[in-house]
């Protein structure tokens, strides 16, 4: 996947996401930014002012990598595995600690090949987080995971984050970036479509005010104008305004004594803003022909 | 550069491939029964050529094919297969990850396979020693063919697994080298056996300068001039290799 214009920072401490579906160029920004891919045109540089390729040697003890698949031998135990990269890791935790962290202590004995999906993912992680490294990248860490496996990651992930590393993770779960990512970019087809906060990336979306109404009343009735749409009984009101919208319409019904069946105020999500993101991208895809320069910061 | 990080690690990608090596039983078939089963068959075959009538030593001789052998097979054939099975794990892209060099990576990794020729070569050649009553009289020729053949065997390994797509394309890879090496390098056929001019042109073959300098540690017959020309033929090749290693090696599988 080529990947073009992209320019972010992620500053020290914080957890950045690359949000995007499958084939956005997630992953190839990121092998950028791990240096295991040279950018055609353009500079990336981390802690400050090294380049990921010319300086691998002073920038691998800082830095720790989840590859998005494999990258273990099948014939290794984890602990084993775990153990290896201990040898190749300035500073390591102690193995078992290590193992104990990622939650696969009663599987250190295991040899890969027989671990679940997950619990690779988890020894992945364990080994991404050695060397408890300043830079962390995480390459679609909980893919397939289940519910619990992906809330233990991200325990981890919160917790590394609190010691102060710099986290650049990259998903197609909105609900994972929505809940870690200080920061976050959507990438769509090889660009970075919107970049900023969860608030921020939503914030220019319409928020959505969803009731029933009974009796005699009807949309027409309500006191606001815009987007009103009545659907087998239920109100949908699309507002740029949700606070004075739904105020008004507490109001009137206050005043009117009228019931509003299971009424919700709910700001855009950063799903609708993905969609509508991949939409306005999809159309507007003609007009972007140039090969930017792929220009990438992370700074800790 | 640093060089104390590069032998931890080059120490723990030993141990690791020394693991993985006694885990995988059939490695000992491959590593080690088959290059000594045709180590006796060679032995047959060079019983049927009149070697004295070209004023030729068997003890020496054979010394020098069964370290060749054990080089191709035990050694060049391994590290190609290793390399391509590790790309294809994508374990060679997770190194990468991490502090260990590239350099490291791939040597490291070897350096198992290194151990193992080396430990053949030295209990074969002590045996044919003693079998053919042949002692060595140039043991510096004898370790600057080991070493010469270490090298070029290990940077031919990378030239071939870049040219590798799949794991299943090592054994079509490796052919070539395990069928026409031999036969060109003084490893199934003494040289002096050939006519002149083409000894003479084969001596410029990848392989030849090793078997002639393993040769010399029993015989004495190359003087220092003969054995630095062909340590320096042996060293250009390899550059050869590593060159087209470095420019096409692959560290993780074609998408």
């Amino acid at each position: 996947m080529a990947v073009r214009g992209v320019s972010f920072t992620v500053r020290p401490g914080s957890l950045f996401a690359l949000l995007g579906t499958n084939g956005a160029g997630k992953t190839s920004t990121v092998e950028m930014l791990e240096g295991l891919a040279a950018p055609h045109r353009g500079r990336i540089r981390l802690f400050g002012d090294l380049d990921p390729v010319a300086d691998r040697a002073r920038i691998r003890p800082r830095t720790g990598a989840m590859l998005q698949e494999g990258g273990f031998t099948a014939h290794l135990t984890a602990r084993e595995s775990v153990e290896m990269w201990a040898g190749l890791t300035s500073r390591p935790r102690p193995v078992a600690q290590a193992l104990e962290l990622a939650g696969l202590s009663h599987r250190a004995d295991v040899l890969v090949k027989n671990l679940s999906g997950g619990e690779k993912r988890r020894l992945d992680l364990a080994v991404a987080t050695l060397g408890s490294p300043e830079v962390l990248f995480l390459d679609e860490p909980t893919a397939g995971m289940d519910a619990e496996g992906r809330h233990a990651t991200w325990r981890l992930v919160k917790e590394l984050r609190e010691r102060g590393s710099t986290i650049l993770l990259t998903t197609h779960y909105l609900e994972e970036a929505e809940s870690l990512a200080d920061e976050l970019a959507i990438m769509h087809r090889g660009r970075i479509a919107a970049s900023g906060t969860v608030s921020e990336i939503v914030s220019g979306h319409p928020a959505t005010l969803t009731f029933g109404l009974s009796g005699q009343w009807s949309a027409q009735d309500l006191p606001v104008g815009g987007a009103v749409e009545e659907r087998g009984g239920r109100i949908t009101v699309t507002t740029g305004q949700l606070q004075k919208d739904a105020a008004r319409i507490l109001a009137w019904a206050e005043d009117h004594d009228v019931e509003l069946d299971r009424f919700t105020a709910r700001p855009a999500s950063l799903e609708e803003a993905f969609i509508s993101i991949a939409r306005v991208t999809d159309t507007d895809d003609d007009a972007y022909d140039t090969d930017d320069a792929a220009e990438t910061q992370e700074e800790a | 550069m640093n060089s104390r990080p590069a032998i931890r690690h080059m120490k723990t990608l030993f141990r690791i491939e020394w693991t993985l090596f006694n885990r995988v039983k059939a490695n000992y078939v491959f590593v080690v029964f088959v290059p000594l089963m045709i180590l006796l068959s060679m032995r047959y075959v060079q019983d049927q050529m009149d070697l004295a009538r070209h004023g030729l030593n068997p003890g020496p001789l054979m010394v020098s094919t069964a370290a060749g052998i054990l080089l191709i097979f035990s050694l060049y054939s391994s590290v190609t297969g290793l390399y391509v099975a590790r790309r294809e794990e994508l374990v060679l892209k997770r190194l990468r990850t991490g502090e260990a060099s590239d350099a490291v990576i791939l040597a490291g990794g070897a350096s198992m396979y290194v151990a193992v020729a080396v430990v053949q070569i030295v209990v074969v050649g002590v045996a044919l020693s003693v079998m053919f009553g042949a002692a060595p009289r140039q043991l510096g020729a004898a370790a600057a063919g080991l070493v010469t053949g270490i090298v070029l065997m290990i940077a031919m390994a990378a030239a071939t697994a870049a040219l590798c797509r799949t794991a299943e394309s090592v054994m079509v890879a490796t052919l070539p080298a395990i069928f026409v090496l031999p036969m060109v390098s003084g490893i199934y056929i003494p040289r002096e056996v050939l006519p002149e001019p083409v000894a003479d042109a084969l001596l410029w073959a990848p392989l030849s300068p090793t078997v002639d300098l393993f040769r010399s540690g029993w015989t004495g017959e190359l003087g220092l001039g003969e054995s630095v020309v062909r340590v320096v033929i042996a060293a250009v090749w390899t550059a050869l290799f590593a060159w087209v290693a470095a420019r096409r090696f692959r560290w993780e599988p074609r998408t």
